[in-house]
């Protein structure tokens, strides 16, 4: 059937019941300020069979995960749940989007997506989290490494 | 006597024949013990079919009958009526599955035939072994009683005290009339509920042989088909209905208000009041669960017997508990609306002016909370932007999964009414589709449309509320690819009727299933919509699922039709599978009383002994009794333990 | 007790908690919870988010969550690896290696639920010191919290309570607004900053007509939204936006009296001096 591709990543996703009803285009906020963004014209392509045009088209990255679409739908397609499976096709083809590229290779360095470079407080100082007598993270990026190659993260973090 | 089996394998169309090799299962029927001929043909329950079997018990003397077809709960009684003209007795009759059983369930063919040879031999061995017996007759009281006094009860009333019976409504509300009685107008045509309804609430009440019971619930069911022993509760109205003239008096001094239950939480009435003007009768009621000297107990308050100049309210009136005895019972207690507050995003109960469908209807309704003004809840004044969302609370995994069936009619009908009402206005219906299936009803679509009600295929999926009370409507319309924002003034849940705590409690007390939507289970959705798997028990309208005026009444007048032939006759007759005990091996140890889901068996005392008694009209031969009994003095004719023994051994010997 | 690169949540976190002598730790080896990972790689993020759960089981303690992103990775990472034994197993492989095993046996508890349920609005109540009259607050609970409702921290997600309760202890008012429940669009950022900040910009400007005095998150991620790109918003829907925004934690802090930079307050980078004015405090 189509869509077991997809099934097989996440296995509760339903794109095959979908009536139409575009209560998840409703209420979707990037579907308001993005034309060609429709979570369940997404949903139907990738559903017909169209994932390579999906992927290619860049479409899929958009999504912001707030879930309305999910929750709301009537017969529990779960859209957001197809794009995640999509973006993880996608990443299997090597064609993650840098922002996610860029976030996987912070996790490997720092263990966290953005490095702890200190805030500027309103005085003008710049404090780092021994200065606020904050716990300093102590992650092996060795340990990370290992967490990624294990799991067959397929993103090539450098060194 | 000896045995001649005549063996009819029917292929069913394609059904069987397609996976049972047909050719082969005739002959090895043939050749089974006792089988005297066995023949094939398309399609057995038609005439030619049937004339097959005829014959061969004319000329060949065939005595005993296997028809290896579809399963029983289709043709059994089709193929018995066969032996009987033949002048065969109906009980000498066997069916082998193996359709549903075989052919059906399983795709290959090789492994498919054998199977059905084994179930053909099983019925084979077990008809060998049957007696002829004879139905059981029992009286009928031609006396019906219908649970519900709303449309489809009301018109099932006129056609059975026409024809003739005795007739019953109890109505659990204090006035007979039910939804329909506060609708303005109903779709297609724009016909006035009322001035439909109303001559035939004048009809039902004046006939002689209708009995109406307001006010009054049934609370438990006894005894069996024909003849089921009711007792009915008939709750204290407080007002004398033949002294009340309805002049109001009482209400305007009462100075407890609760929400009105028949404006849906739209307004208030007094704890005495009247349901609406037409009311059967047109009586005024005290609520007991608001009047202040019912809940307190003491000699409080009593304004409303002061304000009558007629005495007709009395304080001191009780519950009065009445049984009777009916032939048969039609359920006819519709549904209840779906509450829509508990899908939090659309507000329903914190955004005053989102209401629902049910409550649009009482607001066009002239004795409604604003005189049959469209008027917005939080402003109080008329609405200039208004926005319907269709199925609320179904087509929903999370809600109900059926589809409402009324609410599109609903909306375009409220919407045609608003136009009128309001004048310009401008008015959306937000639908995936538009369901307009019935006669008139998609001409009443377009005519929405001409008159420029905007129609868009999709939902919003929440929303939200402005200091003002406008409701912000975000929804998507595919046709032009544009997300919409709509200010409304009033938005519309259009929902639909679900199943309400009186189907299950009703269901326990007559012991009839439900679906799983909740609603009372008909015996076969096209072959008998009208009745239930209970014999005796039939039901009309929306008790039995969702649907229109129209359908509801139809279904009623169906199931009137089903209980005049069901009573037709003087005495009923019932199948003579029933419990027999046989009193010597009994050891009295009441397992089988205690098991018994229908409360057939009973003790019988006499000074020399006791016994156990099986009341046949209400044993429905289930054999719970006949399996918990730890002697085996219980037995059921022709299922007795060794004839299913002598199916068990044919299903296990190794085929030929 | 997970942390925060919005170091100015988690000092005030840390400042309620421990006013109110709830017992947490925090362990350097914490890593990241995995959910950027998910649209990657499901078993990666199953992996990161597992061994979270599984140094908290070690520790024999429950997981308090200051993002509602962890709060719900760690959630739906927890039930999906209790219902698919494959990935179960292939998990505690990789964590077997640190003597690690997840069995998913503590619970995962967002700060928010700790203060409603541990804590509970009567504590609060009874160490107000200043109370926030006459504060009119935006409450922006984020998606994560809310949905699915399975996971929900309040029992009614579409018409949650929980936090306008706590806000109202404290005795400022949090009325309804129609872009309440509107998404930060954290991670459409990620392709599409301009049309983030478009969405974040409309919200922020409702807020500031309908003249409520500040926006009170529960998020890092939503924190960060609304807080530090003001300037570039204004520029973008060409309005000047200027609103404080400000975390529940803080804002309790506040009323319990504690000092506005012990909070972290000076670490905002919103005009929160604004609303202190309000308090009492003319300086931070």
């Amino acid at each position: 059937m189509l869509g077991t591709e997809l099934k097989k990543l996440i296995s509760w996703i339903q794109p095959e019941v979908c009536f139409g009803c575009n209560k998840c285009v409703s209420g979707c906020p990037v579907a308001e300020i993005h034309n060609e963004y429709r979570p369940n014209r997404i949903v139907r392509l990738a559903y017909l069979g169209f994932v390579d045009e999906l992927i290619e088209s860049g479409v899929i990255w958009y999504c912001t995960q707030c879930l309305k679409c999910s929750e709301r739908c009537p017969m529990e397609v779960y859209p957001a749940s197809v794009i995640v499976a999509l973006r993880n096709i996608a990443s299997k083809r090597g064609m993650t989007h840098e922002a996610w590229v860029k976030m996987a290779k912070n996790v490997s360095i720092y263990g966290k997506i953005l490095p702890d470079m200190g805030v500027m407080s309103k005085d003008r100082k710049l404090l780092k989290r021994e200065d606020l007598g904050l716990v300093t993270p102590a992650i092996s990026r060795d340990l990370i490494r290992r967490l990624f190659k294990e799991s067959k993260l397929p993103i090539d973090i450098g060194e | 006597m000896d045995i001649r089996i005549g063996v009819y394998i029917c292929h069913c169309g394609k059904n069987i024949a397609s996976t049972v090799n047909v050719d082969e299962l005739r002959e090895f029927a043939s050749r089974l013990p006792n089988v005297i001929v066995a023949r094939d043909y398309i399609y057995m329950c038609s005439s030619v079919g049937q004339d097959l079997i005829r014959k061969d018990i004319e000329e060949l003397g065939v005595n005993r009958v296997v028809v290896a077809a579809c399963s029983p709960t289709m043709h059994l009684e089709t193929f018995r009526r066969v032996l009987e003209e033949a002048g065969l007795n109906k009980y000498l009759l066997e069916m082998a599955n193996i359709r549903e059983k075989c052919s059906w369930v399983h795709t290959d063919p090789k492994k498919a035939t054998e199977k059905a040879k084994r179930i053909v031999s099983m019925a084979v061995k077990k008809v060998s072994s049957v007696e002829p017996l004879q139905e059981i007759r029992r009286r009928i009281h031609k006396k019906v009683l219908i649970i519900g006094g709303g449309v489809a009860g009301i018109h099932a009333a006129i056609e059975l005290a026409k024809a003739g019976y005795h007739v019953t409504i109890v109505e659990k509300t204090p006035t007979i009339g039910g939804k329909m009685m506060f609708f303005d107008k109903t779709f297609p045509t724009l016909d006035c509920a009322q001035c439909i309804l109303s001559p035939r609430i004048s009809e039902v009440t004046k006939l002689e042989n209708v009995r109406i019971f307001t006010n009054s619930e049934v609370v438990e069911v006894t005894g069996g088909p024909g003849d089921f022993n009711v007792r009915i509760l008939r709750k204290p109205r407080y007002v004398d209905e033949m002294k009340c003239v309805a002049c109001g008096n009482c209400a305007e001094k009462c100075p407890v208000s609760v929400p009105n239950e028949w404006w849906f939480g739209l307004g208030e009435r007094k704890a005495i009041y009247i349901p609406f003007p037409q009311a059967y009768p047109n009586s005024y009621v005290i609520d007991p669960d608001a009047c202040l000297r019912l809940r307190l107990r003491r000699d409080v308050c009593g304004l409303c017997m002061q304000a009558c100049d007629r005495n007709a309210i009395n304080f001191d009136m009780k519950e009065k508990f009445i049984e009777d005895r009916f032939g048969a019972i039609i359920i006819a207690i519709g549904g209840e609306p779906f509450e829509p507050s508990k899908i939090g995003e659309y507000g329903y109960g914190e955004f005053k002016n989102v209401i629902t469908g049910i409550q649009f209807e009482v607001l066009t309704n002239v004795s409604g909370p604003t005189k049959g003004e469209i008027l917005c809840p939080k402003t109080g004044k008329k609405p200039k932007t208004l926005v319907f969302i269709q199925c609320v609370g179904f087509r929903n995994e999370n809600f109900n999964r059926y589809c409402c069936r009324t609410g599109c009619m609903a909306s375009i009908k409220h919407a045609i009414l608003a136009k009128e009402k309001l004048g310009d206005v401008d008015i959306y219906i937000c639908a995936p589709e538009v369901r307009a299936f019935g006669k008139g009803y998609e001409e009443f679509y377009k005519r929405a449309r001409e008159e420029g009600i905007k129609f868009i295929r999709g939902l919003p999926s929440e929303l939200k509320e402005e200091e003002d009370g406008t409701i912000i409507v975000e929804v998507y319309d595919p046709i032009s690819d544009k997300i919409l924002n709509i200010k409304a003034d009033l938005v519309v849940l259009s929902t639909g009727l679900q199943a309400s705590e009186n189907h299950r409690n009703l269901s326990e007390i007559l012991k009839v299933p439900r679906s799983p939507d909740g609603f009372i289970l008909e015996k076969h959705p096209k072959l008998d919509p009208a009745a239930t798997p209970i014999a005796g028990i039939f039901v009309a309208g929306v008790a039995q699922g969702p649907k229109d005026i129209p359908d509801s009444i139809s279904h009623a007048e169906a199931a009137a039709a089903r209980v005049m032939s069901f009573l037709a006759k003087d005495e009923l007759e019932l199948e003579p599978f029933k419990a027999e005990i046989n009193n010597e091996l009994c050891s009295k140890c009441l397992i089988c009383m205690h098991t018994c889901p229908f409360n057939a068996i009973s003790i019988a005392e006499t000074d020399s002994e006791v016994k156990l008694i099986v009341d046949e009209a209400i044993c429905t031969g289930c054999g719970v009794c006949a399996s918990s009994c730890p002697t085996g003095a219980i037995t059921i004719p022709n299922i007795l333990p060794k004839q299913i023994m002598l199916e068990v051994e044919a299903a296990l010997e190794v085929s030929t | 007790m997970v942390w925060s690169s919005q170091y100015q949540y988690e000092i005030s976190a840390r400042k309620i908690l421990d006013t109110f002598r709830v017992d947490y730790k925090t362990f350097p080896e914490q890593q990241c919870c995995g959910k950027p990972l998910m649209c990657v790689n499901i078993d990666t993020w199953l992996t990161l988010a597992a061994r979270i759960i599984a140094i908290a089981e070690r520790e024999k303690k429950d997981i308090i969550t200051l993002c509602n992103g962890c709060y719900l990775s760690l959630n739906e990472a927890r039930k999906i690896l209790l219902e698919t034994p494959e990935k179960l197993e292939l998990v505690n492989n990789i964590l077997s290696k640190e003597n690690l095993k997840f069995t998913g046996n503590i619970r995962i508890r967002h700060i928010v639920s700790v203060i409603w349920e541990d804590i509970g609005v009567d504590r609060i109540s009874d160490r107000i010191k200043i109370r926030l009259d006459n504060l009119k607050l935006a409450v922006h609970y984020g998606c994560h919290v809310l949905r699915p409702k399975e996971f929900a921290i309040d029992s009614n997600p579409e018409r949650p309570h929980i936090v306008e309760d706590i806000i109202q202890t404290l005795g400022a008012e949090s009325p309804y607004y129609p872009e309440k429940f509107d998404c930060c669009m954290i991670l459409l950022s990620n392709a599409d900053v301009k049309g983030a900040d478009i969405i974040r910009g409309k919200k922020l400007l409702a807020i500031q007509r309908r003249k409520f005095d500040a926006l009170v998150t529960i998020c890092p991620l939503c924190q960060q939204s609304y807080e530090t790109r003001q300037k570039r918003i204004s520029k973008l829907i060409k309005e000047k936006i200027s609103v404080p925004v400000i975390y529940l934690t803080q804002l309790i802090g506040l009323a319990l009296g504690i000092p506005p930079k012990e909070l972290g307050l000076h670490l905002n980078t919103s005009p929160v001096e604004v609303i202190l004015k309000k308090i009492g405090y003319e300086h931070i």
